[in-house]
């Protein structure tokens, strides 16, 4: 594959109700930041890939709310377009952009509100209107019954899962974007309420307000413009089964296929001595864990046993979510491409919670219930 | 950098209201389509990227509820939707994916079940809460208030409207996927129901359960496929509005400067000259008059005379829309698309009985969200 | 939606999606919910190539895309697989605090999403035998079964 370069990187700050504040606001506010953060101006960029939902924006056509912010309108206007799903997905399609020979750039943008809608609502319409729907799950529901899966099946006791939020929140105090930030216990987090058993309140990613947006370009066009590149080293999505009873939910296919095509570009063998930090998300705690048997960091049935040998603390082996993760901040729609922007800031060496030496992270997003579609990226510094 | 054609189609029998299927069976008629189309099987296709218009069907996440229907399953699967270029966005979409050589074979897949919802109701939705959706409703006011515009312009008449719904009638007799095959006169036009002055029930699209599958391929494995597959020569759009109060309707400028730019790309200087068969997404009669003139092929109020002429029939100089258009045929995720795989139908001689003779090169157009629009060009000559 | 706290000067219109819809269910569900609204029978259809049985069924089998035209008869009793409780209010809830489950029914190779009922979540288990119980008043849709209960209390 041809060189991309990241060379641009902005986020709002999450919070849990930006009611001073658009779509179209927060989305001028994250262009604006990228444009700044790669040196360039709108004019610059040869074209816009917006990512959102409409049902999360209770809006059709819900891309039709940031195309001014994000530059469509420029000049004669340029080229846009728009990814449904999470950001790490608009990332993918932005990208390809470039590797066409279309274009030299390509403007990144996510959006997302979920203060204005109701979330349960929401993801209870991502299943089966006919066969699924009236039983009344929503998308907190679904990972209940992945938890208790992967819980049941591996025997990973309760506070393996909780040490992801404890480390998460901890690691947030230092990042100025995260919506909680927190000193919590393994206790503090099993002792709060269980909405859907065995998930506890603390362990469930916030509902936040936010946009982000990067900048990917040409290996010339980063030359020219001076920018400080981050390059793409492989990248790859897969999805499995829609419906819960037919998946094997203590595992992950997709996210293990999506891993393992991401490392075959980039040319990794071994992820866990490979990669220097990690970003990915998690919807809720448990997934940390189970996430990182199936990105290769550990055996399967190990995500516990991984996390408690504090491989994944910004001082360990691999560090796992040094910006505080999805469980500080969580932006649908927007977090996966947090993730990539996150790991961008670690091989810059601009982090708020910076790994030493890091030479090459992994970014990670899914989307839909119970992580049904996964997407992974792997980013170098040279 | 790989150079893409569309190596094969297939469309579902489209109609008002299919309630023999759900979402995912009737994608998957498409889908199966396709593959016979081509020859291909699941195992062979490398990613799926599938389109609609989420309020349409009440449905969250599409491409992961469908994916047993869209062949998806452990592979890569992703959404684009835009609204009413959703289908447009998808083959530009298409061709953007297999180019960046990530994807040798991918299945691109629109599909709209209007049945199932008030498309007015939904496409309420589309426009901004604050500003535009208390005094504003569907997508049908703002299309009149164009025509309106377009007619007090230039003395374009109901009659010169209701002549372009004849042709694309008479079209749609030939094409067995159409949805209304229905024969009109200009007077049944003109008689119709007034729904928004000028705008009457037989100016406009229908509404309309259907699906469309098209497979993408790369340079490497495109020929061996198909025996002559359709090339993209050049892709372009144009979202520029995101309020109803900031749209220019005449000419509609976002065509304009798609054209334009996709024209360069190709090397087309004079389009009504060099291009031999156009499927517009036009989805109100007016618009097959006033967007010709956005596209260059007649100059300003002189659409109708190119109409009146003869020069858009299917023996004319530039046939549009043999399929029958949107006129008769309007599954709105699918729309955009249906244009693209119809296009690949005429240069791969595959149309059947609404073939036009030795097409070279074809043009496709996508409409929707704010007086937003999308354009693809196809060669049979390698680019 | 998180509760709206904003100062005096911040605005904000409260609305909702207003669409009514009606979802075909298709032949192959119709014939599903028929056979439970009639019969109370439910059926199951057959991958002919990779010979799963799916519960709900399916028309095409995701995986081998062949067309499951067969029809078996499963359950109607058969095992929880999983099982959550919601224990917040929220709109889409079909009772109070809904058990929701993964029941996989005998002879069937995926399971179905359904209700768990008149049984306490701590008496739950993977594993444990449930049976269907039948509303009176059946209208062709999932809800015609009221939920699974456990297997021994549906004795008498």
């Amino acid at each position: 594959m041809d060189k991309i370069a990241v060379i641009g990187v902005a986020q709002t700050p999450f919070s849990p109700n930006k009611s001073g504040e658009t779509y179209a606001d927060l989305a001028y506010e994250a262009t604006t930041k990228a444009l700044e953060d790669a040196g360039l101006a709108i004019a610059d960029i040869g074209n816009i890939i917006t990512t959102s939902n409409d049902f999360w924006d209770g809006r059709t056509i819900s891309s039709m709310a940031v195309g001014d912010s994000a530059g469509a309108a420029y000049g004669e206007g340029k080229n846009i377009s728009t990814v449904e799903g999470d950001g790490t997905l608009g990332a993918f399609y932005g990208m390809t952009r470039i590797l066409s020979g279309s274009y030299e750039s390509t403007l990144v943008l996510a959006h997302s509100k979920l203060s204005e809608g109701n979330n349960h609502l929401i993801t209870n319409a991502f299943f089966d209107p006919t066969y699924e729907r009236a039983i009344g799950m929503d998308s907190l529901t679904a990972s209940a019954l992945q938890a208790q899966s992967y819980y049941n099946r591996y025997k990973i006791p309760p506070r393996q899962s909780a040490l992801a939020v404890v480390k998460n929140r901890a690691n947030a105090i230092r990042n100025p974007n995260a919506h909680l930030q927190e000193e919590l216990t393994i206790e503090d987090v099993l002792r709060s309420p269980q909405p859907a058993p065995p998930i506890h309140e603390m362990e469930i990613a916030p509902e936040s307000d936010g946009a982000a947006a990067l900048i990917l370009t040409t290996e010339s066009f980063a030359k020219k413009h001076g920018a400080k590149p981050v390059w793409i080293e492989g990248v790859s999505f897969c999805a499995e089964g829609h419906r819960l009873g037919e998946r094997r939910l203590w595992e992950s296919p997709a996210l293990r296929q999506a891993a393992q095509k991401a490392y075959k570009m980039a040319g990794i063998d071994n992820p866990r001595k490979d990669i220097d930090v990690a970003e990915i998300y998690e919807a809720c705690s448990y997934q940390e864990l189970l996430w990182s048997e199936e990105l290769g960091f550990c055996a399967q049935g190990q995500g516990g046993a991984f996390i408690e040998s504090r491989a994944t603390q910004l001082k360990g082996e691999l560090p796992i979510n040094p910006s505080g993760g999805c469980l500080s901040a969580h932006a649908i729609i927007v977090a996966g491409l947090v993730r990539i922007i996150e790991a961008v800031l670690q091989l810059r060496g601009e982090a708020v919670n910076q790994v030493e030496d890091a030479k090459r992270a992994l970014a990670h997003g899914q989307y839909g219930l119970a992580g049904q579609s996964h997407c992974v990226w792997i980013l170098g510094k040279n | 950098m790989k150079r893409v054609a569309i190596v094969g189609s297939g469309q579902t029998h489209h109609t008002g209201s299919r309630l023999d299927v759900n979402g995912p069976e009737l994608i998957n008629e498409a889908v199966i389509r396709a593959l016979e189309d081509t020859g291909l099987k699941r195992k062979d296709i490398d990613g799926v990227l599938i389109g609609n218009m989420d309020h349409f069907e009440g449905v969250n996440g599409v491409e992961l509820w469908s994916i047993d229907g869209n062949g998806g399953l452990m592979k890569p699967t992703i959404k684009m939707t835009t609204g009413g270029t959703t289908g447009s966005t998808l083959a530009i979409g298409g061709y953007h994916l297999v180019a960046s050589g990530h994807f040798d074979r991918l299945l691109v897949i629109g599909w709209e079940k209007n049945s199932e919802s008030d498309t007015t109701g939904a496409i309420t939705t589309a426009f901004d809460p604050i500003w535009d959706r208390m005094v504003f409703a569907g997508a049908i006011s703002g299309l009149a208030i164009d025509a309106m515009n377009y007619c007090h312009k230039f003395g374009v008449t109901p009659k010169d409207a209701a002549r372009v719904v004849v042709r694309d009638r008479m079209n749609a007799l030939k094409n067995p996927f159409a949805h209304v095959r229905k024969e009109i006169t200009i007077e049944e036009v003109l008689r119709s129901p007034l729904i928004a002055d000028p705008l009457r029930l037989w100016d406009m699209c229908p509404r309309t359960d259907g699906a469309c599958a098209v497979i993408y391929a790369s340079e490497d494995v495109a020929e061996k496929i198909a025996p002559k597959p359709t090339w993209i020569l050049a892709a372009a759009n144009r979202h520029p509005y995101s309020y109803v109060g900031d749209v220019e309707c005449y000419p509609i400028t976002s065509l304009y400067h798609a054209s334009r730019e996709a024209y360069a790309k190709a090397g087309i200087k004079e389009p009504l000259k060099e291009i031999d068969v156009m499927e517009l997404y036009t989805p109100y009669s007016y618009a097959n008059l006033s967007w010709i003139e956005a596209l260059g092929l007649a100059k300003p109020g002189e659409g109708p005379k190119l109409v009146w002429d003869g020069a858009t029939e299917m023996d004319g100089e530039l046939p549009i829309n043999p399929s029958g258009g949107v006129i008769c045929t309007n599954p709105i995720g699918a729309t955009g698309l249906i244009r693209a795989a119809e296009c690949a139908g005429q240069i791969s001689g595959k149309a059947g009985d609404h073939q036009v003779p030795g097409v070279k090169t074809a043009l496709s157009t996508g409409f929707g969200g704010c007086f937003w629009s999308d354009i693809l060009i196809y060669g049979e000559k390698k680019p | 939606m998180n509760s709206i706290e904003a100062p005096e000067t911040l605005l904000w219109r409260e609305s909702r999606i207003k669409i009514p819809y009606a979802w075909a269910a298709g032949e192959t569900a119709s014939r599903f919910f028929i056979e439970i609204r009639d019969r109370k029978k439910i059926f199951g259809t057959k991958c002919p190539s990779c010979d799963k049985v799916y519960c709900p069924p399916k028309k095409t089998c995701g995986d081998c895309f062949s067309n499951c035209g067969e029809w078996l008869e499963v359950g109607p009793d058969g095992e929880i697989t999983g099982f959550t409780q919601a224990l917040y209010e929220g709109g889409a809830h079909p009772v109070k605090n809904p058990v929701g489950g993964l029941i996989l029914l005998r002879g069937a190779s995926t399971a179905m999403l359904h209700l768990i009922g008149q049984c306490p979540l701590e008496e739950l288990k993977i594993g444990m035998k449930v049976t269907p119980v039948f509303k009176e008043n059946r209208q062709g849709n999932i809800l015609d079964i009221l939920h699974f209960i456990p297997a021994k209390q549906n004795h008498g």
